[in-house]
Order: structure tokens, then C-alpha cells, then sequence
């Protein structure tokens, strides 16, 4: 049971670290929760408790790839990169979400 | 990559993973420790924030492990743990399983590592696929062995084998182990056992053989050499023993090949040691010495060898068959007197060693312990039924509070995984046992019944199997389950209401075993009725307090029929001063134990009678009638003067008296046998059984011991006396040792024993059978006492309700039964039904069998009423004296 696909929350983190690997090349876990923070004016504050799981998972999922290397403070630290497979992933996601949105406004709308 | 291999992989790197994510951790924490100390905090609470923001690590990093195989084992382990828990809820369906289970696989197990040892695996000589039998088949169909001439014609004239031998089957050999060469004395102490018994003569088993059977079957001698071409042609005594019989007989003495042992009381060199796992022609053969064929052992009319062959490399039976077609041809053609008529038959070994019977019943048993296994399987899946049916609750429960469907179906699994384990390490350890006991029972019918061992890969197979049909079974009932809404089971589950089709399924197993039961029952009920048929039928002699045992006389001391006389009358004539013993005389063969020695025969003044008729030829000393009671129809007994061979006088049975004169008066009759000398007919003797209880008696002549024309020197004696056989058999040994002490006594048996071994072989079906037929009710009673327990138990508020309504406790009972009465009555027909095509095979591969009789068929019916009465009638007795008020309360 590796997948959740009716797990909206776990969708969106998803969606989220994809969106943010596609982005910014290699990053390590905290690099990662930082983006999504800024790039959400902190409205976003990522769970280290769900981080991890969701790298790893992803990870086994060949959607991202990973690698020890050095941060900027020179600290060992996992790096992840997005992989071909990830990128299409992150399409999906993409559109999932759009529709996802459109769907809940057009309800919200007329409801 | 699959998941499933993914997880596997995980388990070697479970511990890299650990430290992989304790790093990224650590790593983590000190980012945000930086960033803190960055905004200003002390180090102290740099480090207390950042643990406080990250949380508890130990839990994310197991659900990091989510994707491992130790986690999925250990769910595994706990499924594991539960279902034990939930089995030991409830014992006595846990423990009814396992055994039924245990049964069903036990059983088969067994019959089938017998079948397997003794048909299937083949003959443990090397490359036994190309070793074969060479039989001959006559005008008529029979198969005999080959005779002198012809085997050595074959062996000439064949271009398709590697090397061929003769061998005679079945010789018994007197050993002595007395020993005449002084060397003995070195192994005096560890042979004092063997000393003691050192005067007695012993019976062995064992062969005549060619010296090329060796070389043909394919076995070297562990020490020492077979036989060379000097010795098959009769120079020197020698012999080769089996490794147990050198080793239990004859101490392992080191210097066995320098010495020579007593045979037949002739001493003879033993050339050589074979391993004992060499058990050929016979399972008890012990010794093999040359095959010198004498006197009429060279007619080539004369038909008593076995002949193997083995194969030359590429060629095929049939191939074989062709090319023995054209010697066979040929001999028939030069000697058309003896093989006129004659074709040749090639067959493997393994099939010509092995008794049809013996098969045949085998495959039988294994059938009926097939359904056997059925029933058991179906009143387990009726029962993990019926139990999930109970606890759809507790499943709706845990659906609601959210169980995956994967972790559901997995419980389901883990409890048949479970049972099944259970059963089948049961069932091992039975099989193991019932394999002991078949061989038991069996006894000497079992050939090959060294080589009976149990079957790993076999009992793998069995565990492999059954464990995919528990997986099976859980995952059939988990998706019964799952194919509902879990609200609906949960809300279905207050009462047990079933489900139709569940129920329905229930009743059709229900069915089908009463079904199987009946089929076993009515099988049992004919086998048993022709059995007792059989033990009952009158042999022609008074059976009762009659001890038998057979004599064998050192072949070079006895050779001629007065010499063997002289030694029986005496012996009888001591035997019968012993007190308490009534009458005592011998006979060449034995009535039922033994029989075959027969001939044609000449009547004076009558055309040739027909080449097939043959008439068995018996000789006894004086008191034989006498002694075993039989009756004269007419005429009178041997006089002393006929005893002493100064006349020669015969007395011939009913049969024969009627095959050969019909209506006329036999008395008086001039016959001849194997010489052309006139014997004089002076009585009819009544009938008597020969080869078995069952056969029809054959034509018989018996002769006064001094004319015996054979010179095999084995001979049975019969003794009448009122006290037990034990108590008489030392002073018979006494008497026979006192006369010669070379002569070797086995089979000790009284004639009842003697009776009952004749027809231990359908003993042995019958005994099986009605095992079986009673663990068939049995499963049959239960299963459908469960059915209606449940149901009953479905119901209660319904029939508490018309219970207070007014209806009585009897008509509440019919409500209930009613299901249970239609379902006995339809398991009933379906069998009888379908013991209609049955019967035939029954008749074919177990013994002939009598129509049932009325009164036993009514016993079998009676017998499956009381059961199924029991079965329906105590759930439905409980049922109704349950309190209304409570069964409304439990609503």
C-alpha cells in the first residue's frame, strides 16, 4: 500500500517538493522545507515528521534521486534531485491539483 | 522495481537504511540549530527548538521503514500472533481443524509414500530401466518362465541384450551354523549367541542363479567376487551372502571368504558379500548360489526358471519384444512337441516384481482416502465458514476503525496459514506412523518394503500444497467477506443471519459428505459381508486345534520318497505318543498354505483326458486323513501294505471323481501319473480347499508318502490335540530334532492361522476400509451438526418467538431438523447413486464381492440414520430449551 491517491494532504507535499526540485536543481530535506515556506510567505510550514517519509517514499518511487553530499555550511547532507520520472509525476500532480481547484471554486460558486 | 522484491532487498540493507535516516536527521537538526543560534538563542535552547520543531524522530524513521521487509514480517508475526490468540479462543474448533486437517493429510501421505516407494520409484539397481523380465506366453495366455534349453536358445540367439541371466525364484536353503572348518574359534566370543543355537537348523530364503545375474541387474559384492564360469557349471559349492545376514548370522566374521558355511548339510566357500540393500528376486533373499539345472530340470518342457536381461544401450522394449519374437518363432518351430505356440514377452522389471494385487489395492485405498481428504477439507472450509460468518462483527469493527483491506484479508490468511501449519506438522508425524502401520499389516505381502522411506521431497510437497490451499481458502473467505459493504456486515453481524450463499455452500458440502460416507459405508458394508463370507466357508477338515509347521530335510540326505517317509512316519508316530496330541501326520503341501505341485493324469481305458486338465498330486503318511479329518465319501484308507509301496493305491477327491468319471463308479480304476505304472483308485476323499478359502477345490490324488516322486524334501506337518499350539510346539521340535537334527521347522502356525493368512490380503482392505468408512461418518456427523448448531443458532429469536406464540417444543424440534433430515436424505441418495458405477471397481481392484444383503444394507442405513439423528437432533434439542426471554434479550 504505497500509494494514497485519495490522501489530498500527502498530494499536495507531493506536488509541493516536486514543484520545488524541478525548480532549484539538488537540494538537501531542510533546503527543501525552507523553499516551501518562503514560497508560501510561511503560509505553508512543512511537518520534518512527514518530510522525510514523503522523500523516501518518492525516493523508492524513482521519482527523485538521492546522494550524500556537502551543504553550503559544509555538513554532510542527503541531496535530492528530481529524476525524468519525477517530472512527468509532477504533470500529473499539476493537473490533478488544477483541476482539484477548479472543481472546489466552481463549487464554492454556485453551492 | 517490484515492491515485494524492493522490501526483500531492504532486509539486507535494514541496517544502512537505519543509519542512512539517523544521519539525514542529525543533519537536519543541526540546520535548524544554526538557524536558530543565527536569530540569537543560546545553544542550549538552539537545540531544545529544534527538537521541539522536528518531533519525535524515532516515529517518522519507522514510517520511513515503512517499505521494509522487517516491518511486513513483523505484521506478519503479530497477524501471526493474533489469529493464535483467537484459535486458543476457542480450542475446540481450533483443535477439531488441525485433527481433521491432520487426518486428511496424514493419510494420504501415507498411502501415497507406499505407492510411491513400492510402484512408483524405480527399482534401486542401476540404470533399472533397462533391465526386464523375459517371460514366455503360451497357446493359452498364461506366462511361464523359461525353461533350460530355451533360456540358453535366448541368451544365444538375441541380439538386443547386454547380458542375460537365469535364476529360480523362491528357494528355501538350510542353514546350519554349525561350522565344520576349526577356524571358527577366533570368533568364539562374540558369537556365543550364535553357539547356542548352533545344533538348529534354519530355514533361509534365498536363489539359484546363473553367474551373469550380477553382472545383468547391475551389483558388485561389497567384498570378495561373484560367481566365475567354472562354478556356474557346478564346480565347487560356493555361495554369496547378503551383507545383514553375514553380519546378524555369522558375527560379521572378517575371514567369512576363507571359510565355508553349512548348506542343505553340504558345506560350501563363500566367494563373496552383497550389500543389503540387494534385494533380489525377493525381499528376504539372503543367499545366492549357482544355478546348475539336474535331471528334469533340463527338458526343455520343463518351465521353472526366471530369466532377466538387460538392455543394450538404445534399444527399446518393443524393439526387445520384436527381436524375442523371431527366437520364439524359431524354437517353436524346431521344437514344436514343447514351444509349439510358445511367443516371448519382455517386460521391466519394475512391473514384473510388483504384484498387481497389491497395486491395485494400493490405488483403491489411495482413493478412498482422496475422498477421505475431500471430507476433511470441506468440513474445514464449513467451519472457517461458520466461524467467519460469527465474527463478521468483530471484522466490521475493525473495518470501521480502519483496518486496511490488505491487513484484513492478511488476518484471514495468517488464521488458515495457522491452522494448516498445525495440521500439516501433524499430519507429518502421522503419515510417518500410518506408513509403519501399513507395512506392518501388510507384512510379507509388501514387496519392496525395505526400500519404504519416507519421502521429503514428497512431504514437501504436501506441506507446499496445503499451505497454498490455506492461503487459498483465507484469501476465498477474506473476499466473501470484503465483496460486502463492511456496513452491512457490520449491521448483519448483530444477528448471525448468513449469508444465503454462504449457507448454501455450507449444504453442499454438507451433502457431499454424507454423500462420501455412505459410499464408504455401503463399500465397507459389501467387503466386510464377502470377507465373513469367505472365513466362513468350509475348507472340507475340521480346522479347529490343529497346529501346522513345515519341515525341511537336508536335500543330500533325503533323496528318495522312502527315505523322506521313513523320516515322517516316524516322527508322526512320536509326535502322536506325546500326551494330549491326538493324531499327527505330514504331507508334501499343505491345504491353503501351499499348492502347485501337479500333473496330468492317465485313466485306464478312457480316452486322453483334455491337455488342460491337471490334477494336484499329494502324498501323506498313515494317519493324514485321520488327523485332519477328512471325511471318506467312499472306498477305505491306504492299507499297511499300500503304506509300505508293496501295492500302489490312491485316493482321489470329489472332484476329481466327478471330473474324470462322471457318474460312473471311480473304485476300482486303473490311473497313471508321472510313471506308466497302474495306481489303483481305493477312495474318494472329500473335497478340500487347496490354494486359497476362495478357490473352488481342483482335482486331487493322494498317494502313500513312500511313492513321493519329487525330490524336494520340504514337507508339512499336522498335528491334532486339544491343547494349545504353544505348549506342544517343544516337544514336536524335540521330536523332529531327536530324528534328525538337521531338519529346519518354520512356520509354526495353527490351521486357523493358516486360514487367516490366506486371506489377510482382503483382511487388510476390509480392516482399512472400515478405518476409514468410520472416520468418514464421523466427519460427516460433525459437519452436519455443525450446520444445524449454526443455523439453530441463526434462528433462536425466530423460534423464541413462536416458542411464546405457542408452539410446542416438538413442532419447534421439526422446524429445526427439517433441514438436517433433507440433507441426510439427499447425501444418502447422491451415494447410493454413486455406488452404482462404483461397484464394479470395487469388485475389480478388491476382492470378488457378494451383493449386499438386505439386513446389511439395512445396517448401513441404520447405522447413517443414528448418526445423523445424533447430528441433527442434540443442536436442535438445544435450541429449543433455550429461555425465550433471553433469546429475545439478546437481540
Amino acid at each position: 500500500m504505497s500509494k494514497h491517491p485519495n490522501d489530498r494532504l500527502q498530494g499536495t507535499l507531493d506536488l509541493l517538493i516536486l514543484k520545488v526540485l524541478a525548480r532549484s536543481g539538488s537540494l538537501h530535506g531542510y533546503a527543501i522545507a525552507q523553499r516551501i515556506q518562503q514560497a508560501t510567505d510561511e503560509y505553508l510550514r512543512i511537518e520534518e515528521g512527514s518530510l522525510y517519509p514523503a522523500l523516501h517514499r518518492m525516493t523508492n518511487d524513482k521519482w527523485l534521486r538521492a546522494e550524500w553530499g556537502i551543504t553550503e555550511t559544509r555538513r554532510k547532507a542527503r541531496l535530492y534531485t528530481i529524476t525524468p520520472a519525477g517530472r512527468k509525476q509532477l504533470e500529473e500532480e499539476e493537473r490533478r491539483w488544477t483541476e482539484l481547484t477548479a472543481a472546489v471554486g466552481k463549487a464554492l460558486r454556485f453551492a | 522495481m517490484p515492491t515485494f522484491l524492493l522490501r526483500i532487498m531492504n532486509i539486507f540493507r535494514s541496517v544502512r537504511l537505519d543509519d542512512d535516516a539517523r544521519e539525514e536527521v542529525e543533519t537536519h537538526l543541526a540546520l535548524i540549530e544554526e538557524e536558530e543560534r543565527a536569530s540569537g538563542a543560546a545553544s542550549d535552547d538552539a537545540r531544545r527548538n529544534a527538537r521541539l520543531r522536528f518531533g519525535n524522530p524515532s516515529v517518522y524513521r519507522e514510517q520511513m521503514r515503512d517499505a521494509n521487509v522487517a516491518t511486513w514480517l513483523d505484521n506478519l508475526w503479530q497477524d501471526l500472533k493474533f489469529a493464535s490468540r483467537q484459535l486458543l479462543r476457542n480450542p475446540g474448533f481450533a483443535l477439531g481443524a488441525i485433527l481433521l486437517l491432520a487426518l486428511g493429510i496424514g493419510v494420504n501421505t501415507a498411502i501415497f509414500t507406499i505407492i510411491r516407494s513400492v510402484v512408483l520409484r524405480p527399482l534401486a539397481l542401476p540404470e533399472s530401466d533397462h533391465v526386464v523380465s523375459i517371460l514366455q506366453r503360451t497357446k493359452g495366455g498364461f506366462e511361464t518362465p523359461q525353461s533350460w534349453p530355451d533360456l540358453l536358445d535366448i541368451r544365444e540367439a538375441n541380439s538386443v541384450f547386454a547380458s542375460t541371466a537365469g535364476f529360480q525364484q523362491d528357494t528355501t536353503f538350510i542353514f546350519s551354523s554349525g561350522n565344520d572348518s576349526s577356524g571358527n574359534d577366533s570368533s568364539g566370543n562374540d558369537s556365543s549367541g550364535n553357539d547356542n543355537s548352533g545344533s538348529e537348523a534354519l530355514n533361509i530364503k534365498g536363489s539359484r542363479v546363473t553367474p551373469d545375474y550380477f553382472a545383468t541387474l547391475g551389483v558388485q559384492p561389497i567384498a570378495g567376487r561373484v560367481f566365475d564360469a567354472a562354478e556356474g557349471e557346478g564346480r565347487n559349492r560356493v555361495a554369496l551372502l547378503r551383507e545383514d545376514f553375514w553380519k546378524t548370522k555369522l558375527g560379521a566374521d572378517p575371514a567369512i571368504l576363507q571359510k565355508r558355511i553349512l548348506i542343505d548339510g553340504q558345506s560350501a566357500a563363500v566367494v563373496g558379500i552383497l550389500p543389503a540393500a540387494f534385494r533380489f528376486p525377493s525381499n528376504d533373499s539372503v543367499i545366492w548360489m549357482p544355478l546348475v539345472p539336474v535331471g528334469m530340470e533340463r527338458n526343455r518342457g520343463f518351465h521353472a526358471f526366471s530369466m532377466v536381461g538387460r538392455l543394450k544401450p538404445g534399444v527399446t522394449l518393443s524393439q526387445a519384444q520384436a527381436d524375442l519374437e523371431i527366437v520364439m518363432s524359431r524354437l517353436a518351430r524346431e521344437y514344436p512337441d514343447q514351444n509349439g505356440g510358445h511367443s516371448a514377452k519382455v517386460i521391466r522389471l519394475q512391473d514384473w516384481s510388483l504384484d498387481k494385487h497389491i497395486r491395485d489395492r494400493l490405488v483403491f485405498l489411495q482413493i478412498a482416502a482422496l475422498a477421505l481428504f475431500l471430507m476433511a477439507c470441506a468440513n474445514v472450509s464449513s467451519l472457517l465458514l461458520a466461524r467467519y460468518s460469527a465474527r463478521r462483527a468483530e471484522f466490521g469493527i475493525r473495518m470501521a476503525l480502519g483496518a486496511s483491506r490488505m491487513r484484513q484479508m492478511r488476518q484471514h490468511v495468517a488464521e488458515s496459514l495457522l491452522l494448516t501449519g498445525l495440521g500439516c506438522a501433524a499430519a507429518v508425524g502421522l503419515a510417518w506412523a500410518g506408513v509403519r502401520f501399513l507395512v506392518w499389516l501388510y507384512g510379507e505381502q509388501m514387496p519392496r518394503a525395505s526400500e519404504i522411506s519416507p519421502d521429503w521431497k514428497l512431504v514437501g510437497a504436501v506441506v507446499a500444497a496445503t499451505i497454498g490451499g490455506a492461503v487459498a481458502m483465507g484469501l476465498t473467505t477474506a473476499l466473501h467477506e470484503q465483496a460486502k459493504d463492511f456496513g452491512t456486515s457490520a449491521r448483519e453481524s448483530n444477528r448471525t443471519t448468513a449469508g444465503i450463499e454462504s449457507v448454501l455452500t455450507r449444504k453442499s458440502l454438507i451433502v457431499f459428505q454424507i454423500a462420501c460416507a455412505v459410499l464408504l459405508l455401503a463399500a465397507t458394508g459389501e467387503t466386510l459381508q464377502s470377507f465373513r463370507a469367505l472365513l466362513q466357508i468350509d475348507v472340507g477338515f475340521d480346522r479347529s486345534h490343529l497346529t501346522t509347521m513345515r519341515v525341511d530335510l537336508p536335500s543330500a540326505k533325503y533323496r528318495q520318497g522312502a527315505e523322506i517317509a521313513g523320516f515322517f512316519e516316524k516322527t508322526a508316530e512320536e509326535i502322536s505318543s506325546m500326551p494330549g496330541v491326538q493324531k499327527a501326520a505330514a504331507i508334501n503341501m499343505l491345504p491353503i498354505a501351499e499348492w502347485g505341485f501337479n500333473g496330468s493324469v492317465n485313466v485306464e481305458g478312457l480316452p486322453p483326458l483334455d491337455r488342460s486338465f491337471f490334477a494336484e498330486y499329494r502324498w501323506v503318511t498313515s494317519d493324514y486323513f485321520s488327523a485332519m479329518e477328512i471325511p471318506l465319501l467312499r472306498g477305505r484308507l491306504f492299507l499297511p501294505e499300500e503304506m509300505s509301496g508293496k501295492n500302489r493305491a490312491a485316493i482321489v477327491n470329489e472332484t476329481m471323481a466327478r471330473k474324470v468319471w462322471g457318474g460312473k463308479d471311480p473304485l476300482g480304476a486303473h490311473i497313471s501319473m508321472f510313471s506308466p505304472e497302474w495306481i489303483t483308485v481305493v477312495g474318494i476323499a472329500r473335497d478340500v480347499r487347496q490354494t486359497s478359502v476362495s478357490a473352488p477345490p481342483s482335482p486331487e490324488v493322494y498317494m502313500p508318502a513312500r511313492s513321493y516322486a519329487n525330490g524336494r524334501p520340504i514337507w508339512s506337518v499336522v498335528v491334532r490335540s486339544e491343547l494349545p499350539a504353544q505348549s506342544l510346539v517343544p516337544g514336536i521340535r524335540r521330536a523332529i530334532h531327536s530324528e534328525d537334527p538337521g531338519a529346519a521347522v518354520d512356520h509354526i502356525e495353527t490351521m486357523d492361522e493358516v486360514v487367516a493368512d490366506s486371506v489377510s490380503a482382503q483382511r487388510i482392505v476390509a480392516a482399512l476400509l472400515l478405518c476409514f468408512a468410520g472416520l468418514a461418518l464421523i466427519l460427516a456427523g460433525l459437519g452436519l451438526y455443525s450446520l444445524v448448531t449454526f443455523t439453530a443458532a441463526a434462528r433462536l429469536p425466530e423460534l423464541a418467538i413462536r416458542g411464546a406464540l405457542g408452539a410446542s417444543p416438538r413442532a419447534l424440534i421439526q422446524l429445526v431438523g427439517r433441514e438436517g433430515v433433507t440433507l441426510v436424505a439427499a447425501g444418502l441418495v447422491t451415494g447410493l447413486a454413486a455406488m452404482i458405477p462404483l461397484r464394479p471397481l470395487l469388485a475389480k481392484y478388491v476382492f470378488e464381492v457378494n451383493p449386499m444383503s438386505v439386513p446389511a444394507f439395512g445396517l448401513v442405513l441404520l447405522v447413517l440414520l443414528a448418526v445423523g439423528g445424533v447430528a441433527v437432533l442434540v443442536p436442535a434439542l438445544r435450541a429449543v430449551r433455550v429461555d425465550p426471554m433471553q433469546a429475545l434479550r439478546r437481540e
